[in-house]
């Protein structure tokens, strides 16, 4: 696009909107697992969340199904 | 009474074999032990990963691979009966992933919905290329079967 006060580039598509998405969440994750392990409050790595998830009977079945879905969907589907 | 390996644990690094069983509450036999049995886990993830990795995805080998362990680790972590622990994480640590968590499947979804092809790629779609080749599936095996292992013993 040219024109007056306008940019020029490639237009902004929903492929590329999802990618920044997944890149920013990405990025976000490992600034809290970083943030935790300096000991930055409130943070706290993620290994500290799923010990205190595993603690509930309820929590280890949420961790071992998350689990089981991430391998069968991202290795086997 | 040590096994030959526990004694060569031990002696390799007392100090670390203390250090963890005042932490844990073991003796340090228990921490050698452990770490024997951890080395073992660690061989036998790595020769099964390694020949998991040969299956493509969308194929029944795969399905079968990924069941296998997925199956014998659940039994495995349901036999254990580990005593409950006291949670170690404040629930205000717990809310930042939680928002996470929650971001990343409102994220997912509307590209799920909207029929996850290239315009609208779901996370999976995006792996896919790298989940192609054989070094891609080898390290996400691993890291798969590492979480595993790691949640066994907790």
């Amino acid at each position: 696009m040219v024109g007056r006060g306008s940019v020029v580039g490639d237009p902004v598509t929903a492929h590329l909107v999802i990618l920044i998405g997944f890149a920013g969440l990405l990025g976000a994750m490992l600034a809290v697992e970083v943030l935790g392990r300096a000991g930055r409050e409130p943070f706290r790595p993620v290994a500290h969340v799923l010990e205190a998830a595993l603690a509930s009977r309820t929590g280890r079945w949420v961790v071992w199904a998350a689990w089981l879905w991430i391998g069968f969907h991202f290795l086997a589907r | 009474m040590r096994s030959p390996r526990e004694q060569a644990t031990v002696r390799r690094d007392p100090a670390r074999s203390q250090r963890d069983a005042h932490t844990w509450g073991v003796s340090a036999e228990q921490v050698a032990a452990r770490g024997a049995r951890l080395g073992r886990w660690d061989a036998l993830i790595l020769v099964y990963a390694a020949l998991a990795a040969l299956c493509r995805p969308l194929t029944a080998p795969a399905v079968v691979v990924v069941l296998l362990p997925g199956a014998a680790l659940l039994a495995l972590a349901a036999w254990r009966h580990a005593p409950p622990r006291r949670a170690v994480c404040p629930r205000r640590g717990v809310v930042p992933w939680a928002v996470l968590a929650l971001l990343f499947g409102g994220w997912e979804l509307p590209a799920a919905l909207w029929g996850n092809d290239s315009a609208h790629p779901t996370l999976s779609l995006l792996l896919d290329p790298v989940l192609e080749t054989y070094p891609g599936r080898l390290l996400g095996w691993l890291a798969w079967l590492g979480v595993g292992r790691w949640l066994v013993t907790r």
